[in-house]
């Protein structure tokens, strides 16, 4: 009976009063600890240098400055190939012949500027680790593939997004208007014209 | 001005120009002279901060020694990197989340030689880690020293039950001040495994007390 009554296990502690104990407790080492301080000595920090503290900073400036750049160019790049695209695909009435203006778009009707980008991109996936597949597919992809690259870009050590992101969003709304643009002109105009066309994959475009 | 015409030139720290009164100043402003050169103030960030990760590290790492040589390696980081730091934010968390990356590295690089056969890692990384202290530092002689006092049993017993990352957790949270939030970016986990960490800490401690008439009389 003696031995039934100690065993009886005591009640729960409330969250309460556990985190009460734990922060007491806390409070108990971290004195403690702070009278260990004096029996570690400190580091030797070298000084730091005025090159020190510019490069602390400066690299990451001016990769953002030409991060910036590049994406000026591809956003403009990718304006230029979409409108290159959209003139390959859309038929025009006004034409004399529809040769390849009225062609199913297909990879190799790419102008060069779109290839420049979609080489770019591609490039940039591959050192992320990514592919991306150089196709007509891909392009309209494009907004999506660059939500996973500005995902990637949050910085691991504030979980905040990179500044450039503002730039990305920038491109991907000008790619989403542009793929959507060629998604509907693509709907409309699903039978290409019989034209006999058979391109080579380094044929110049007729804008390019 | 010297120091602008010769950018390579070491210019004098600004502690150098005048003294400065480093106990009431916050870590986020010292960390912010350190920016400009003052090394000192790191020198003061050290003194505050060698002992907290020494403590935070032997949980993680099992050797004291290897704790110590982990706090010198996060310290010299953040002093290398403290140009990427934004004082607007906490400097513990910062330092912290060195502090976990760093054991985390050093657990990989030991991983084959410490984790126990069919121990998979896990978020906050325990396989790394589930080694006892094995060396007898200044740190855990003091802890020892303190058996007697009730006020540290909850703690100690936190020491024995719980497994490295529900500890670490548990410290960040009641030990250092870190919110779930900065647990969680600090152990480089998710803001929910931070609170999963923290509530299975406290779930094994509440039982730990129930069974044990001693603790719970605290």
């Amino acid at each position: 009976m003696v031995n039934a009554m100690k065993t009886t296990p005591n009640p729960k502690p409330t969250l309460q009063d556990l985190e009460k104990q734990l922060r007491d407790g806390a409070q108990h080492r971290r004195s403690t600890l702070e009278q260990l301080a004096p029996a570690y000595p400190v580091g030797d920090y070298p000084p730091r240098s005025a090159e020190d503290r510019a490069q602390a900073t400066g690299p990451g400036v001016v990769i953002r400055v030409l991060w910036l750049i590049g994406l000026g160019g591809l956003s403009t790049a990718a304006l230029l190939g979409v409108v290159t695209l959209t003139q390959l695909v859309m038929p025009n009435p006004t034409a004399p012949s529809p040769g390849i203006l009225a062609a199913e778009p297909r990879p190799d009707t790419l102008g060069p500027s779109v290839r420049s980008l979609l080489a770019g991109l591609g490039e940039l996936e591959t050192r992320m680790g990514q592919q991306i597949d150089p196709s007509v597919e891909s392009a309209i992809a494009w907004p999506e593939r660059l939500n996973e690259i500005s995902v990637a870009l949050i910085n691991p050590d504030t979980g905040l997004q990179n500044p450039i992101e503002q730039e990305f969003n920038a491109f991907r709304a000008d790619l989403q208007t542009a793929a959507d643009h060629i998604r509907e002109q693509c709907q409309a105009n699903p039978k290409p014209a019989p034209t006999g066309y058979l391109p080579q994959p380094s044929a110049p475009s007729a804008t390019g | 001005m010297t120091a602008m015409m010769t950018p390579n030139t070491v210019t004098p720290p600004a502690d150098a120009v005048e003294p400065v009164e480093q106990d009431a100043v916050t870590d986020e402003a010292l960390a912010a002279r350190v920016q400009t050169g003052c090394v000192k103030s790191y020198e003061e960030l050290d003194r505050r901060y060698r002992v907290r990760l020494i403590h935070l590290l032997r949980r993680r790492v099992g050797r004291e020694s290897d704790a110590e040589d982990l706090a010198q390696i996060t310290l010299f980081t953040a002093y290398e990197k403290i140009g990427r730091y934004d004082p607007k934010r906490k400097f513990s968390t910062w330092l912290f989340t060195i502090a976990v990356r760093k054991a985390i590295d050093h657990g990989r690089a030991n991983a084959k030689h410490v984790a126990p056969s069919g121990h998979e890692p896990t978020a906050g990384g325990d396989a790394i880690i589930a080694l006892p202290d094995q060396t007898d530092g200044p740190l855990q002689r003091t802890i020892e020293a303190e058996q007697h006092n009730r006020r540290s049993d909850l703690w100690r017993l936190a020491d024995e039950v719980l497994k490295p990352a529900q500890w670490t957790a548990l410290w960040l949270h009641y030990g250092e001040d870190q919110t779930p939030a900065e647990v969680a970016k600090a152990m480089n986990i998710s803001r929910v495994n931070a609170r999963v960490l923290l509530h299975r800490a406290r779930k094994i401690l509440s039982d730990k007390l129930k069974d044990s008439p001693a603790l719970a009389a605290m």
